[in-house]
């Protein structure tokens, strides 16, 4: 038997190498062929446009005319030598610093209570909490201008009848960027939460016994088990907030103000939405974008160096 | 009027009534029936004896040298203060009961074994002990004091869960500082010092051999590691009483081994009260002082291992504890002056005592049988004799198991396999696969129960 059998196992390990991986041009050009479809749309949909977006930002175009002119970077030194933009650059920064507490400690805060008392009456107040999410955006926001409504709005209405200052919300240039970023907020709270609420539930309760036992009361073990293992969340939620807070709020601002009252909620999307589709100033526009991909992309490399840096030490 | 201390072999008769043979057959005595002046005095010697028991013991079950100590420990003078209570304790969840225990005393000191298959209520005696379950009703004391309603941080107890449960975003060290730092938080004038929390967690460390993982997380560490991280951070704490919910079931069959004899040691070391679950046997038996053995809520038998492998106290115990288990047997009897003879299908016995019963189910352990060549014929001396077939055979190193069917037809009842175990040592010739034996069992080595509730009846027939 094993006489016949030997000269047969060479042909039988000569086959297989053959189909060994990494061999033929075909498992060769596999993986690229894989990637495909996900480099391309990558290319058309992204990397295209930012290029093109660059390109653009040197040129003086107005979108219609079938070619624009290069001026070089004078599109950028409009954007820093006119006060629109720079300010609307802080407001930007301002709308992120209020709405971050709503993008992580309000969630966090809302998911933690949601979690320690679970059972039918949290399920229901889940859901009424996330409905703003599921809702149309501009038809939220429509919603909104009636009940911001300074003279028959319900906010205006409620306040009157318990004796709070009754304002025009929107209208105010004082209380139209705070209005704006708590409307915007109500949307994405609850998404946060349910965020939150997945990191909660991959948490080990049988340590939270453990703690229990080691004599730490319901408080401690929030501050000091639970809060910091949702560490990893709330840097991502903040990051998201960072990134989204100028996008998020971008459909309040063209629906309610359209950044008024005299610019006071205008925020840089909406600033680049006015200069290419108010002034037809193509150009500027794709500056003020170029712009804002540079800075987020500064801020993005400087956190995560920081992080390599404080993981290091 | 206090009822019995742990309950002992006295004690034990009110939680498991064996029938005494001259009662009536049926009417088993009401749990509450403990003898009434079972006063501490009592208990005293009771516990006296369970000591003794345990020392010879000790030279027979090669138990290791801690048990020998502890059992001594019981002892102490403020036994009868000290330790673990449940009085009356009932624990539901919605309709199901998963725990009722009408009395069980936890001696101080002891290392006392929760044992019983899962969901037996072990685990929830343990949370119920520790605080993180509250009985719907019942007391439970800790050394004399009535903490049912304290919280789990207030009582002196600390805990090693199955999984470990370390905090996961904490270093080895802060995770045993954390009891530590949160006494120190509550309590600014009596709670340990910054210097004292260094010093304990030291200490604990180099107990359980931590020193070179101090800075390392819980994700960093082998199954051995954590278990001992375990460990650390609950004596740390100087716990009355410590806690252990199955911690060696997560480590692998050699880790385990090791651990079973370091818990054992730091119990020594330690001296406090130590309470272990676990559903192994063989856990329970090698390294308690005192063992529980529960079922579906119930403590079905507790007292020292000895006790308890040699005179369980009903058949689920028989079978349950000792490896392999008990060969059970019902067996139809024939009492007259000179003691009763038991007959079954390929089996027969004699035993010096009448039996009232007529039917009962009598079991022997595998290692107290002895195999012989085929024999006809009944033995004249009292025993019990089984003819059968061997059928498998495991070799297991010191020892051989060897399986055999019993054949043939009892009168009146329909013919059936019997299977039986007996343990013989390797050393000794091993019968063939197939060959006729005959096993034969001394008659101090039986045990007789109730065939119908499976309490064991009362002495006399066995040793």
């Amino acid at each position: 038997m094993t006489i016949i059998e030997a000269p047969a196992s060479p042909t039988l390990r000569g086959r297989a190498a053959r189909r060994a991986p990494g061999t033929g041009i075909r498992t060769r050009l596999a993986p690229w062929a894989y990637q495909a479809p996900v480099v391309l749309s990558l290319i058309v949909w992204v990397y295209g446009p930012l290029v093109f977006t660059a390109a653009l930002s040197l040129l003086d175009w107005n979108l219609t005319s079938p070619s624009g002119s290069f001026v070089g970077l004078r599109n950028y030194r409009r954007l820093v030598e006119e006060p629109e933009f720079p300010a609307a650059l802080s407001r930007t920064a301002l709308y992120v610093l209020t709405m971050l507490p709503f993008a992580t400690v309000v969630p966090m805060a809302l998911a933690i209570m949601l979690w320690k008392r679970p059972g039918r009456t949290s399920d229901v107040y889940r859901s009424l909490l996330f409905l703003p999410v599921v809702l149309a955006p501009v038809a939220t926001a429509l919603t909104w201008r009636f009940i911001l409504d300074p003279l028959s709005g319900i906010v205006n209405t409620v306040f009157g009848e318990i004796g709070l200052p009754q304002r025009d919300w929107l209208g105010d240039p004082s209380t139209a960027l705070w209005t704006i970023s708590l409307i915007t907020a109500a949307r994405f709270v609850a998404l946060n939460m349910l965020l939150y609420g997945a990191a909660l539930a991959a948490l080990d309760r049988r340590a939270f016994d453990a703690a229990r036992v080691d004599g730490a009361t319901e408080w401690e073990i929030t501050r000091h088990l639970v809060v910091p293992q949702l560490g990893g969340t709330t840097v991502l939620l903040g990051f998201l907030c960072l990134v989204f807070a100028g996008q998020w709020t971008f459909t309040n601002i063209a629906v309610l103000t359209q950044g008024g009252p005299v610019g006071a909620t205008d925020n840089v999307y909406y600033r680049l939405y006015t200069y290419a589709f108010t002034f037809f100033d193509a150009g500027t526009a794709a500056a003020a974008a170029v712009t804002i991909v540079v800075l987020l992309t500064a801020l993005f490399g400087a956190s995560s160096l920081l992080r390599r840096r404080r993981a290091q030490s | 009027m206090t009822p019995g201390m742990f309950p002992t072999r006295q004690a034990d008769l009110a939680l498991t009534p064996p029938r005494a043979l001259g009662d009536g057959p049926r009417d088993a005595p009401s749990p509450g029936a403990a003898p009434p002046d079972a006063g501490p005095a009592d208990t005293e010697a009771e516990t006296d004896a369970v000591a003794e028991t345990e020392t010879d013991a000790v030279a027979e079950a090669s138990a290791s040298a801690g048990l020998e100590a502890s059992g001594a420990a019981v002892d102490d003078a403020d036994a009868d203060v000290g330790g673990v209570l449940l009085d009356g304790v009932v624990k539901r969840y919605g309709t199901q009961t998963v725990l009722d225990v009408p009395r069980l005393h936890i001696p101080h000191r002891s290392f006392t074994v929760l044992v019983g298959p899962s969901g037996c209520g072990k685990s929830t005696g343990l949370r119920v002990v520790s605080g993180l379950e509250t009985p719907d009703s019942g007391t439970v004391m800790i050394n004399g004091r009535d903490v049912t309603t304290t919280p789990p941080g207030g009582r002196g107890v600390s805990m090693v869960f199955q999984d470990f449960a370390l905090y996961p975003h904490l270093t080895v060290e802060q995770n045993i500082a954390f009891s530590l730092r949160l006494e120190a938080k509550h309590d600014r004038r009596g709670g340990p010092s910054r210097a004292e929390i260094a010093r304990r967690v030291t200490d604990a460390c180099e107990m359980l051999g931590l020193q070179p993982l101090r800075r390392r997380r819980p994700g960093q560490l082998s199954g051995g590691e954590r278990q001992r991280v375990g460990v650390a951070r609950a004596i740390v704490r100087r716990p009355g009483v410590l806690l252990l919910d199955e911690p060696l079931s997560a480590l692998d069959a050699q880790l385990r081994q090791h651990a079973r004899a370091e818990l054992i040691r730091l119990h020594r070391e330690l001296g406090n009260t130590v309470i272990l679950v676990t559903h192994d046997q063989l856990e329970a038996l090698s390294m308690g002082t005192h063992l529980v053995v529960m079922k579906a809520g119930r403590i079905v038998q507790a007292g020292s291992p000895s006790d308890v492998y040699r005179r369980p106290a009903h058949t689920f115990v028989a079978t349950f504890v000792g490896s392999p288990a008990m060969n059970l047997h019902h067996v139809d009897v024939v009492s007259d002056a000179q003691g009763s003879r038991l007959t079954a299908a390929g089996m027969w016995a004699t035993v010096p005592t009448a039996i009232p019963l007529p039917r009962v189910r009598v079991g022997w352990r595998p290692a107290d049988g002895t195999l012989e060549p085929f024999a006809a014929g009944r033995p004249s001396e009292p025993g019990l004799s089984v003819e059968g077939t061997v059928d498998v055979i495991e070799f297991t190193g010191d020892t051989a198991v060897v399986h055999g069917i019993s054949q043939g037809a009892a009168a009146g009842r329909s013919a059936h396999d019997l299977p039986w175990t007996v343990v013989i040592p390797a050393r000794q010739p091993a019968p063939a696969v197939g060959e006729r034996v005959t096993v034969r069992v001394p008659h101090t080595h039986l045990h007789l129960f109730d065939p119908d509730d499976g309490h064991r009846l009362a002495e006399g027939a066995v040793g």
